[in-house]
């Protein structure tokens, strides 16, 4: 059991293009998506069971490989998910499944490269999620970032392919930031693999080359934070969700960036730079810059997608923040918006891509009223804004509250205040694009409008059911941290 | 189904029994909201078997031992937490009775009336509430529950009136008022003793913060039972909502849940002293109650609204029992819930009989009705008689108790509530006589039938109980005095008062009430008018003129304030307004401008900002090394 | 008999490097440069210098070959015309002969002078090779193979409408 179901995070995609590249091309463009949604969901089921394992049996991790002996004496790689990576396995399942759905009826005839592309990019993300060493992750860090390229300009429009090449620029340059800080750490500690650094690292002012160390830091941050999308490192964001098609906006806004940037930031921070506040102290800044820039500047835009991007990039610096907060209740409740935010900006993204299929723009000046034509689309997108904006009793209500409270108690309370003043931000940008697209009289070029049917209504309506099931569930999980004292 | 209700029955599982009467009550709710209205005997036998399941639980409920139920929900000692206790096992078999019977006139009042799936979902719905407020063993489980029942409350009110939701909006603020009086009880009780279980509260003192604590949730069970302020919406719900609104909630379960409460504060979580500075000021509420509300009730010309007022004047005599704090006022006062709940509902439900017959409720387009409607006139006149306390039947036992208690404590409660006997009794023989008694006159005539034999029943059942309850007062009070049982003792109080005087002063008061209406009716000749000549003697005159402009109404003062208060915080808005939507949104969209300008796309550009954010970056940590 | 593979993967690389000069279709080409990267790495091995032979293969021969594949194809039109086919044609005959070029010269140095290749204390062997590669970086491998898989792909995407323009 516990072997499939780890087993599956990394074989059943590779196992699924090997499928689809078996059969003909004509086979394998029909049966595409659906070989995706079933890898989608085994995904989240595996997760869930590897959850239920973890509980079971009282462990924090479990330990894993692929198709070698990971007990060998040299140089074994150990693959490893402990529940953060679950959690974030999950949500690369649920939005892939969300991006199936909304490709099901947008993509065309390219369903077979991008169901390819698709798992190719679902093994990148899981391979973030479960390696033990800075080199594999910079390995699988590639591996997102080149799927993602290629998915961007997957119409090989002009505007696709610009978008593409701006992320690639940057990329480019967080790549070399990220290995070149790995290689200097490197030098420094002699191994790759995450505990060894740590330990290696524990010491570290009074390591022989302790600037050097310094320098590695710095690029590390910097790389990350071009990877996440941090302000000031965000510019090629906006541009490349409002440039890649529809179904690969929803896994890009839902997912990829915060695989490549923020889980792996994360995952580093929690596992190599344990307890060196001066980095946390820098995130923790980045963050809260990062939350206010970002719901500034969504307050102005005038296109769904860009608002959308400039959104992901206020609520990344929440999941930052939290865990900048250093504390053990920041780190849960940056996992639980992490969670969150997968959940409705995937809603949100599937709902832009909906009004986009419908009406054939994303412009909010031209759109208006259409609440009375697309009532499942405007539901869940209000639905999601709210979670968003955090009001009670929604799922990102709970998560935010649990940072700002980790922010409040262990850093200042002038950070907490910070980030709860920019929810209000968050509420209007909400309120601007609700009353541009949705609220207000139908335009009158957009009166035979209809509901987007079939899957990209039933990806927003199954999303939303999370986002109100997990909120209502919450306490459940507060009277869990109460029992384990995190609360 | 039923035979796993019955396995769960036999075992005792008190737990199991929880569940059921909270969530199929709420299941089958969705059910009836879900049957379309064409089938609308599906809707009828969902209602029924909703109630019926309730009906047996709430049995099995009364019949098991006491059971406690605790299930970690929310952290900080929020746990959803029951208790089946001697009290909450026998309110909750009080609400699935009345909820049975209201059910089943219900589906013959309903139908072919607008709203019966709404209907019949918040009775299912409130049903569950009621179970789950009473049987809660935690103030959070139980606030929810309680908050709830304002929900469906709201709800009935706006049935058939969403365009015009004043009454609705006015039982909401009243109710959500009282409510909020709750939660704060609830707080303080909450501070003094530290947990937030309501089995762990036993007899506090009502001094220091325990007189806020006791007040405020005082005021809040008084709220759910419509006593005095918190009473005004009923008579306008009386003439809005669909009649078996009333005997259903204002009329039993509204009482049920608010005395429930009262004495539990009274006697459990906090020990009311007799005659003291508390106890008098609840028997002062009590007392006013009586006395407006029946002053009130004497001049309606509308039956349903005098029912309504009758049936706050009632509340009176329960909380003047309950506010004694004597042995003698709480059993009176719970008997008095039960006769109450039984009297009322049947009158409400006679009232109901004639409007679905007639059309109209106004007393002066009917009369003579009892030649048409027998069955009816009978049960009314039954209910009428036990709710004037004549002797013999059930109102009459349980009004002797109380009074009882209220001359223990002072003879001026004693005599106002006597006084609120004579104005009840008058306000019933003007009412009986221009409705039942007389030549028949009605809107129409000729159509005048008996009643459907499914709105026959119930009012039958309970006015069978309102002479049962009398002749035989052994049988609901050997029930209500063992759950009381370490407050009372051994001490019976059934069988016939044994005060003989206090029953002669009674019998003189009714017989002052016959004599009067005699002399109204002679004088002006129409029953109606009967006690005209005190609705219009010199002083009452321009004080009921002012009732009747509701200048007493609580709530319109409460509405002149609120809209001084909304003056004031217009201006304040409009300053605000200013910061937010003017001020504010220009600071914003300007930077927003400005930032949406700097992102152009360029590559480059880009590239600077990142290469600006390293050099911040290694700011950063020279600052923080 | 190392020294004939160091050599022989030399010669190898010089001709998969050639072949990435030559090559008119950017594709070719940049899979070429691949293939002499990945020589390189095996060169490198076989030198003793394993971890940066892992790191050449990880890197070289598969990250940049691929970005290389995406940065091309996003720049160039991929026009054929006739006298690029003229050209092509010739590159094509040319390179033979370079080939053999190359491979004459590099087997006349192996084979006349006294030759001799420093080889680092550790004694490289096929099961050496296969540790290296296999058990240092076992995730790595599964990494090199996604990669790979992720920038064909990226070829049949980004390529194949380009042909079709």
């Amino acid at each position: 059991m516990i072997t499939f179901a780890t087993i599956s995070f990394l074989g059943l995609p590779l196992l699924a293009i090997l499928l689809l590249n078996v059969v003909s091309k004509k086979t394998g463009g029909a049966i595409s998506i659906s070989v995706g949604y079933v890898v989608a969901i085994i995904q989240m089921i595996a997760a869930v069971v590897c959850m239920a394992l973890l509980w079971m049996h009282g462990k924090d991790f479990i330990e894993f490989s692929l198709f070698w002996d990971m007990n060998a004496t040299l140089g074994a790689a150990k693959l490893s998910v402990d529940l953060f990576s679950l959690v974030v396995l999950f949500c690369i399942g649920m939005v892939s499944l969300a991006s199936l759905l909304t490709a099901k009826k947008t993509i065309g005839e390219k369903t077979l490269n991008y169901t390819n592309l698709l798992m190719v990019i679902m093994l990148g993300m899981n391979g973030i999620a479960v390696v033990t060493d800075l080199f594999s992750l910079y390995v699988f860090l590639e591996i997102t970032g080149i799927a993602s390229f290629v998915l961007i300009a997957l119409l090989n429009d002009k505007r696709g392919l610009e978008g593409a090449f701006k992320y690639l620029v940057m990329s480019a340059i967080a790549s070399a930031l990220i290995l070149g800080s790995f290689a200097l750490i490197f030098t420094q500690t002699g191994s790759l693999v995450y505990g060894d650094v740590a330990k290696a690292l524990a010491d570290w002012r009074n390591a022989q080359y302790a600037p050097l160390l310094i320098v590695g830091f710095v690029m590390f941050i910097a790389g990350f934070s071009i990877k996440a999308g941090i302000a000031p490192f965000h510019g090629w964001l906006p541009d490349a969700y409002q440039s890649a098609p529809a179904s690969v906006s929803v896994l890009l806004g839902g997912i990829v960036t915060k695989m490549a940037g923020v889980y792996a930031l994360i995952r580093v921070l929690n596992s190599v730079f344990v307890a060196m506040p001066m980095i946390n102290n820098t995130l923790l800044i980045l963050g809260l810059i990062s939350i206010v820039f970002g719901a500034v500047a969504a307050c102005g835009q005038k296109d769904f997608k860009r608002i959308l991007a400039y959104s992901s990039i206020s609520q990344i610096g929440y999941i930052i923040l939290g865990v900048a907060s250093g504390s053990l209740l920041g780190f849960v409740g940056a996992m639980l918006h992490f969670f969150n935010h997968a959940t409705f900006k995937t809603t949100l993204f599937v709902n832009s891509a909906a009004v986009e299929m419908q009406t054939g723009t994303t412009d909010i000046d031209q759109l208006g009223g259409l609440q009375a034509r697309m009532p499942v689309t405007a539901v869940s997108s209000i639905l999601a804004f709210l979670s968003m904006a955090g009001i009670p009793p929604l799922a990102g209500f709970w998560s935010k509250l649990l940072i700002i409270i980790a922010v409040w108690q262990s850093v200042s309370a002038v950070g907490g205040g910070i980030a709860l003043a920019a929810s209000i931000f968050t509420a209007a940008y909400f309120l601007i694009l609700q009353r541009k697209v949705f609220f207000g009289p139908l335009e009158d070029h957009l009166t035979e409008v209809t509901e987007a049917k079939g899957t990209i209504s039933l990806a927003a309506v199954l999303l939303s059911i999370v986002t109100v099931a997990f909120g209502v569930l919450f306490p459940v999980i507060l009277n869990f941290l109460h029992l384990q004292g995190i609360l | 189904m039923i035979s796993g209700l019955s396995s769960l029955i036999t075992s005792g599982n008190g737990a199991g029994l929880i569940w059921i009467m909270i969530v199929i009550p709420v299941i089958l709710a969705f059910l009836a909201l879900i049957i379309p209205k064409t089938a609308y005997s599906g809707r009828a036998t969902v209602l029924v078997l909703a109630t019926v399941i309730n009906f047996i639980a709430a049995i099995a409920i009364f019949c098991t031992k006491e059971t406690t139920m605790l299930m970690p929900w929310a952290g900080f000692e929020m746990n959803l937490a029951f208790r089946i206790y001697s009290f909450s096992g026998f309110t909750v078999l009080l609400i699935a009775v009345f909820a049975l019977l209201v059910a089943i006139y219900s589906i013959a009042f309903m139908r072919n009336r607008n709203g019966s799936g709404q209907f019949f979902f918040y009775f299912l719905l409130t049903v569950a509430l009621a179970n789950g407020a009473v049987l809660a063993n935690n103030f959070v489980v139980m606030l929810f529950f309680w908050e709830g029942l304002l929900v469906t409350l709201f709800g009935f009110l706006l049935i058939n009136q969403h365009s015009k939701p004043k009454t609705a909006v006015k039982a909401l603020i009243i109710s959500g008022i009282a409510d909020l009086l709750l939660m704060l009880g609830i707080a303080f009780t909450v501070f003094q003793t530290g947990s937030l279980s309501m089995d762990a509260i036993s007899g506090l003192s009502v001094s220091g913060m325990g007189l806020f604590g006791y007040l405020c949730l005082m005021l809040g069970a008084l709220g759910k039972a419509g006593a005095m302020p918190f009473h005004s919406w009923i008579p306008d719900a009386a003439q809005d909502a669909p009649l078996p609104f009333m005997p259903f909630l204002p009329g039993s379960l509204e009482k049920f849940l608010g005395i429930y409460l009262m004495v539990r504060v009274s006697y459990e979580f906090y020990q009311l002293v007799p005659a003291s500075g508390m106890s008098i000021a609840v028997m002062i509420i009590g007392a006013v109650t009586i006395l407006l509300a029946g002053a009130m009730a004497l001049i309606q010309k509308d039956m349903k609204r005098l029912l309504a007022y009758q049936e706050i004047s009632q509340v009176g005599f329960i909380v003047l029992g309950v506010g004694t704090a004597l042995p003698v006022g709480l059993i009176g006062a719970v008997f008095h819930m039960l006769n109450h709940a039984t009297y009322k509902s049947c009158l409400f439900m006679t009232a109901g009989s004639v409007e679905y017959r007639t059309g109209t409720t106004d007393m002066s387009k009917l009369g003579g009705l009892m030649k048409v409607m027998p069955v009816t006139g009978i049960c009314f006149v039954i209910a009428s008689l036990a709710i004037c306390g004549v002797p013999g039947f059930s109102g009459f036992f349980s009004k002797e108790l109380i009074f009882d208690a209220a001359l223990e404590t002072n003879w001026i409660f004693y005599a106002i509530a006597v006084f609120g006997v004579f104005l009840i009794a008058a306000s019933f023989l003007k009412m009986g006589q221009a409705v039942f008694f007389g030549k028949v006159k009605a809107p129409n005539v000729s159509m005048l039938k008996e009643a459907p034999p499914a709105m026959q029943l119930p009012v039958v059942i309970l006015a069978i109980g309102c002479i049962v309850f009398g002749v035989c007062n052994f049988i609901p009070l050997h029930l209500i005095q063992p759950i009381f049982g370490s407050i009372i003792g051994n001490h019976d109080f059934s069988g016939w008062p044994h005060s003989a005087t206090l029953v002669i002063i009674s019998c003189v008061i009714l017989l002052i009430a016959v004599l009067n209406h005699i002399y109204g009716y002679k004088k002006t000749g129409a029953a109606l008018s009967a006690v005209d000549h005190i609705h219009y003697a010199p002083v009452l005159h321009s004080i009921y003129n002012g009732a009747e402009k509701r200048y007493t109404d609580p709530y319109s003062w409460l509405m002149v304030v609120v809209k001084i208060y909304s003056y004031i915080c217009f201006g304040i808005d409009r300053a605000i307004n200013w910061f937010y939507d003017v001020l504010l949104v220009k600071i914003v969209s300007f930077v927003s401008s400005r930032l949406r300008m700097a992102n152009n796309g360029s590559p480059s550009r880009y590239m600077v900002w990142s290469f600006s954010g390293i050099a911040f970056i290694i700011m950063l940590f020279i600052a923080l090394m | 008999m190392q020294q004939f593979f160091i050599v022989l993967c030399l010669v190898l690389m010089v001709v998969a490097g050639g072949a990435a000069v030559m090559l008119r279709s950017m594709l070719k080409s940049t899979i070429s440069l691949g293939v002499a990267s990945a020589l390189l790495a095996a060169v490198l091995f076989l030198l003793g210098a394993f971890w940066a032979a892992i790191f050449e293969l990880s890197v070289c021969s598969g990250l940049i070959t691929v970005v290389f594949v995406s940065a091309v194809s996003l720049t160039n039109s991929d026009r054929k015309d006739e006298e690029h086919v003229k050209e092509h044609r010739a590159r094509v005959a040319a390179l033979p002969a370079i080939l053999i070029f190359a491979g004459a010269s590099l087997l006349f140095i192996l084979f006349s002078h006294d030759f001799n290749i420093v080889i680092s204390s550790t004694p490289a062997s096929f099961a050496a090779f296969k540790e290296a590669l296999w058990s240092l970086r076992q995730s790595d491998i599964l990494g090199q193979i996604i990669a790979i898989l992720a920038g064909t792909f990226a070829v049949i995407v980004l390529f194949k409408e380009r042909d079709n323009i």
